[in-house]
C-alpha cells in the first residue's frame, strides 16, 4: 500500500510521509499529465481544438478560460469520462482511450458537481469510494483515516451528507477524489461557490497535495486564488490553448506597455521634464518623490529598453533610489490574452 | 492497479488469526467476510436500511401478512382442525409477495442505476477502478439481498399454510422458486433498460414503459402460478412437466446471461472489447437450443409438423442478433488490436468472436447456417418430416438463410456507407437493418396497390423482396415449380452477390493484425508482477555437481 506506517508502525494520518507514493511502480521519463493535439468536435462546434500541454510531477497547473472555453471537455477527456475525436491525452504515459483502467487507478477527479448519495453518511461514502478503488482492511482504514484528518472532516463522520454545508461538501469531494492516493489530480472549478476562508484552506490543502509529489490541473474562474497556487497556467479560448506558462512567463510574451515607478532624491520636476523628452515614454505623472510613466516597447526587447531608461536618468544625473516595475496580475493577462469570445 | 494489486498491503489477519472471546472472534470473521463483499453492494445496503421506502414496503408487507392470517383463520374458524385451508391462504400470502418480488424489486433495480446518472454519482463509479462486472453484479445483489429479506418475513406464514394442510411441499417450492427467478430477471431487465440511455427524458419515458410492464409481469405470473397450482399432482410429476421446466429454465438461464453481458457491456468504456462476451453467450444459447430441437426431433415423432418452427425461430433469432452485431463500430480500437488471434487457425475461428460490424456479419449467418445444417442432418437421420417432403422442408430453410444472408449483408453496405456520411449509433443501425426489412416487405403490397395489372397478374417476382410473404407461400404450397425455380434464382443469386461483397468487408477485418503493447504497459505489467523466487534446482548446489561431473571425465 501506498501508506508508509509512521516509525512506531501505526498510521501517522496528519503526516504527509504517511500518504506518500512509496511503493508505487518506479517513476517513468512520461509526464504524469500530457494531452497531445487533443481535439473533440461536438456536431459542428470544435470544443476542444488541438490542445497540447503537459504537467510535470508536483506540478499546480491552472486551466483558465471562459465559460464554453473546453475546459471541463478535455478535464472530462482526461478522466476517461469523454473520448477525443481525435488526439490522445496520457496519465503517467497511459493512453485514456485504449487503457482507461490503468489510468482510473492513478487519478482523482473531482468534477464541478458534488455527486452525493442520500442516506450515506460522511464515513460511509468515502468507505464507499475507498472499496470501490479496491482498498481493503487495515489499508482502506488508514487511508480514510489520512483523507478525514487532512480535509477536517473528522468531526463530521457520522453526519449525513445531505446536511453538509457547501465548503463542507467540497471538502468530502476532495476527499473523495484522493481517497486512493492518486499521482495525478484534475480538479474541475474546487473553489466554485465557496466562503474566503474555505477557499484559503482549499487552497492550502491543493498546495500540500502538490508538495506530497502529486500533479495537479485545476481549473477555476477565481483568478486570484489560481495565481498564488498555481506553478504554470494554460488558457484556453474557443477550444484553443492561447497561452502556456507561468504568469510572468506570459505576461513578458505579452507585455507592450510598462508601467514604472521611479522614486528618487530631490525635485521630480526636472526628471518628469527628462522623460517627456524621451521617445516610447507616455502617460508621464508626478507626485510628492515619485514620478510614473508608461514605456512602450517590444516585447523582446522590453527589459532592454527599461535598463536603457535607467541608465539615461542616471547617466542625466538623477538620483534614483528605486526603480519598479508594476507586473501585470493573472487577470491582466487573462483579459489581454482572450478575447471573450464564445462559441 | 497499484494500490490494490500490492499483495503485501493486501495481506490481512484471518479469522482464525484473530484472539480473543467468541465474540470477538466473531466479528472478526464478519469483519473479514465484509472485506469480499462488493462496494455497491454494502453501499446499496446501508442506503436501503435507512431509506423510508425499503421501511414502508416492508412493514406493508408484513401487516398485510398479519391481517391475512388473523382474517384467514377467523374465517374458517373453528374447522380449521379438519379443513385443508392451506392453499387459500398461500394464494393470498403469494400475491402479498409477488408484488414486492416482481414490481418493487425490479423496480428498485432500475431506479437504483438511473440514479446514478440524476445523482451526477454515474461519473464518479465510471472513473473508480470497479469494473462494469462490479457495478452490474452489485445493483443485481442489493436486489438479491432486498429479496432475502422478503422471503425472509414471509417464511412463518408460508410453513403457517402448511401446516394448515391442502398444500405439498412441491408445490410451494416451485411457486417460490418461479417468484425468486422472476424477480431477478426483471431486475435484470430493469438493470439493462438503465444502462441503455443516459438523458433523463430518455429515462423517464423508460421508467413508465417499465412500471407498466411489471404490473403485466406481476398478473400474468401470479395468473400461471394460480393455474399450476390447479394442476393435478400426478401431472406435476410427470416426465412432460419435468421436460417442458427443465427447457423454460434452461431458456431462462441463456437469456439471463445474455442480458447480464448486454447490460455490463453497456456500462463498459467504449475501447474496450465489449462484443466478444455477447457473441459467446449467443453461441451457447445457440448450443442449448440445438441440443433440445435435437432431443425433440429424436425422441419424439409428433413434433414432424413443428419443424419449421424451428428454422423460423433461428432465423428471427439471429436476424436480431446480426442486426446489432452488424451496427457495431467499425473501427476496433488498439486495445482490442492488442488481443487479436495470431496465428492462422485462431484468426481463421475466433476472428468471428472479436467485434466488427463484418465479423458480426459472418458470426450471423455462419451460426444461422450451423443451426440449420445440423437440422437438416438430424430430420435426414431420423426421417422426420411430418406431411411435408424432406425436399420442400430442406428448401424453406436454404431460402431462409439465403434471406438472412441477403439483408443482414445489404444492411451492413447500407450502415458502411451512412458511417462514411453521418454518425449512427448502435441503435441507429439496428433501425437501419429492420428498416430495410420492413420496407422490402412492404415492397409486393405497394407494388399491388399501384398496378391492377400486377394486381391480376403474377406476382411472384416481386412477391420475393418480402421474406415473410415468399416464405408463408412456400410453407403452404402455393406456388408451382416454376415458381419455385424463380424465387430459387432471384433468392439465391441475390445472396451470393451480397455475400460476395461482404466477404471482402469480413477479409480487411480479420486481416487486422495484432498490435503489440505500448511500453508502458509492458512496464506496468512487469512492475505489477511478483518477483520470480529461485527455485532450487539442485539441493546439493552446483559445486558438488561439477564436481561429480569432473570426477566422471577424469575418471
Amino acid at each position: 500500500m501506498n501508506l508508509s506506517p509512521s516509525s512506531n508502525g501505526g498510521p501517522v494520518a496528519s503526516d504527509p510521509a504517511a500518504w506518500t507514493m512509496s511503493s508505487r511502480p518506479a517513476a517513468t521519463s512520461a509526464p504524469p499529465i500530457e494531452l497531445r493535439n487533443l481535439n473533440r468536435w461536438f456536431g459542428t462546434t470544435h470544443a476542444v481544438d488541438d490542445v497540447t500541454f503537459t504537467v510535470g510531477v508536483g506540478e499546480v497547473f491552472g486551466y483558465i478560460g471562459p465559460n464554453g472555453a473546453g475546459k471541463t471537455t478535455s478535464m472530462r477527456i482526461l478522466a476517461t469520462l469523454d473520448e477525443p475525436s481525435s488526439g490522445d491525452a496520457f496519465v503517467d504515459g497511459f493512453s485514456v482511450v485504449e487503457d482507461p483502467d490503468r489510468v482510473r487507478s492513478r487519478l482523482g477527479f473531482m468534477p464541478d458537481y458534488y455527486g452525493t448519495y442520500q442516506n450515506v453518511n460522511v464515513w460511509e461514502y468515502l468507505d464507499f469510494f475507498a472499496r470501490a478503488y479496491g482498498l481493503r482492511g487495515t489499508v482502506r482504514k488508514r487511508a480514510l483515516d489520512f483523507v478525514m484528518d487532512f480535509t477536517g472532516l473528522d468531526d463530521l463522520a457520522r453526519k449525513p451528507i445531505d446536511g453538509l454545508s457547501k465548503g463542507m461538501k467540497q471538502r468530502l469531494c476532495l476527499g473523495r477524489t484522493m481517497i486512493h492516493d492518486p499521482s495525478v489530480m484534475v480538479l474541475d472549478e474546487p473553489a466554485a461557490g465557496l466562503d474566503p476562508r474555505a477557499r484559503i484552506e482549499l487552497r492550502e490543502m491543493i498546495t500540500r497535495l502538490a508538495e506530497l509529489g502529486k500533479a495537479v490541473l485545476i481549473s477555476s474562474h477565481i483568478l486570484t486564488e489560481l495565481a498564488e497556487v498555481c506553478d504554470r497556467v494554460g488558457i484556453i479560448e474557443l477550444g484553443r490553448l492561447v497561452a502556456v506558462g507561468t504568469v510572468e512567463e506570459i505576461s513578458s510574451r505579452v507585455e507592450q506597455r510598462i508601467a514604472v515607478q521611479v522614486r528618487l532624491l530631490g525635485e521630480v520636476g526636472p526628471l518628469v521634464a527628462w522623460l517627456q523628452q524621451q521617445p516610447e515614454i507616455e502617460e508621464v505623472s508626478a507626485a510628492e518623490a515619485h514620478v510614473r510613466f508608461v514605456q512602450s516597447s517590444e516585447r523582446e526587447r522590453s527589459a532592454e529598453h527599461l535598463a536603457d531608461t535607467l541608465a539615461g536618468m542616471i547617466g542625466a544625473g538623477f538620483r534614483v533610489t528605486e526603480f519598479s516595475t508594476k507586473s501585470k496580475s493573472l487577470e491582466d493577462v487573462f483579459l489581454h490574452v482572450t478575447q471573450g469570445r464564445v462559441q | 492497479m497499484a494500490i490494490a494489486s500490492d499483495p503485501a498491503a493486501m495481506t490481512e489477519p484471518t479469522p482464525a488469526r484473530a484472539e480473543g472471546g467468541f465474540w470477538t472472534r466473531l466479528d472478526a470473521l464478519i469483519s473479514w467476510l465484509g472485506e469480499g463483499l462488493n462496494p455497491i453492494l454494502v453501499k446499496e445496503t446501508r442506503q436501503a436500511l435507512k431509506s423510508r421506502q425499503f421501511t414502508l414496503w416492508f412493514v406493508l408487507l408484513l401487516v398485510a401478512c398479519w391481517i391475512t392470517t388473523v382474517g384467514g383463520v377467523a374465517l374458517v374458524g373453528p374447522s380449521i382442525y379438519y379443513v385443508s385451508a392451506g392453499g387459500y391462504l398461500l394464494r393470498v400470502y403469494y400475491a402479498v409477495l409477488l408484488l414486492p418480488l416482481t414490481v418493487v424489486i425490479p423496480f428498485n433495480a432500475f431506479r437504483s442505476l438511473t440514479a446514478e446518472q440524476e445523482e451526477n454519482t454515474r461519473d464518479l463509479l465510471e472513473v473508480s477502478t470497479l469494473t462494469p462486472w462490479q457495478v452490474v453484479n452489485g445493483k443485481l445483489g442489493s436486489a438479491v439481498l432486498q429479496m432475502l429479506m422478503y422471503l425472509s418475513a414471509l417464511a412463518p406464514c408460508i410453513a403457517f399454510t402448511y401446516l394448515l394442510r391442502g398444500v405439498d411441499l412441491l408445490t410451494i417450492g416451485l411457486l417460490l422458486l418461479y417468484a425468486v427467478l422472476a424477480s431477478i430477471g426483471l431486475s435484470m431487465i430493469g438493470l439493462l433498460l438503465a444502462a441503455t440511455n443516459k438523458q433523463r427524458r430518455g429515462q423517464n419515458f423508460l421508467a413508465v414503459v417499465f412500471a407498466g410492464g411489471l404490473f403485466f409481469a406481476f398478473s400474468t405470473i401470479f395468473a400461471m402460478s394460480m393455474a399450476a397450482m390447479e394442476l393435478d399432482p400426478g401431472e406435476r410429476s410427470s416426465p412432460a412437466f419435468f421436460w417442458i421446466h427443465l427447457g423454460l429454465l434452461s431458456l431462462y438461464a441463456t437469456t439471463f446471461g445474455i442480458v447480464y453481458v448486454a447490460t455490463a457491456g453497456l456500462c463498459t468504456f467504449s475501447s474496450a472489447n465489449r462484443s466478444t462476451p455477447l457473441r459467446v453467450a449467443l453461441v451457447i444459447q445457440q448450443a442449448v437450443f440445438i441440443a433440445w430441437c435435437a432431443g425433440m426431433i429424436a425422441t419424439s415423432p409428433a413434433v414432424g409438423d413443428g419443424l419449421l418452427a424451428i428454422v423460423f425461430t433461428a432465423s428471427i433469432y439471429w436476424f436480431v442478433a446480426g442486426a446489432v452485431l452488424t451496427s457495431e463500430p467499425a473501427e476496433l480500437s488498439q486495445r482490442v488490436r492488442r488481443r487479436l488471434p495470431q496465428s492462422l487457425v485462431g484468426r481463421a475461428l475466433f476472428s468471428w468472436f472479436c467485434p466488427g460490424p463484418a465479423s458480426g456479419y459472418i458470426f450471423a449467418i455462419t451460426n444461422l447456417g450451423l443451426v440449420l445444417l445440423l437440422w437438416a442432418g438430424s430430420i435426414i437421420w431420423c426421417r422426420v418430416t411430418g406431411s411435408m417432403p424432406l425436399a420442400s422442408a430442406l428448401f424453406i430453410a436454404a431460402v431462409c438463410w439465403a434471406y438472412i444472408v441477403t439483408f443482414l449483408g445489404l444492411g451492413l453496405l447500407a450502415i458502411t456507407a451512412l458511417r462514411k456520411v453521418a454518425t449512427l449509433t448502435l441503435l441507429g443501425g439496428f433501425l437501419v437493418q429492420v428498416l430495410l426489412v420492413l420496407a422490402a416487405s412492404g415492397v409486393p403490397l405497394l407494388v399491388q396497390v399501384l398496378s391492377n395489372r400486377v394486381r391480376l397478374g403474377d406476382a411472384t417476382l416481386y412477391e420475393t423482396t418480402s421474406p415473410v410473404l415468399t416464405v408463408m407461400r412456400l410453407t403452404d404450397g402455393q406456388l408451382d415449380a416454376t415458381e419455385e425455380y424463380l424465387v430459387a434464382g432471384v433468392v439465391f443469386s441475390a445472396a451470393a452477390s451480397v455475400l460476395l461483397v461482404c466477404l471482402r468487408l469480413a477479409g480487411r477485418e480479420a486481416g487486422l493484425r495484432r498490435v503489440a503493447k505500448p511500453q508502458r504497459v509492458i512496464e506496468d505489467d512487469l512492475s505489477m508482477a511478483p518477483a520470480a523466487q529461485p527455485v532450487p534446482t539442485n539441493p546439493w548446489g552446483d559445486l558438488a555437481v561439477r564436481t561429480a561431473r569432473t570426477e566422471e571425465r577424469e575418471g
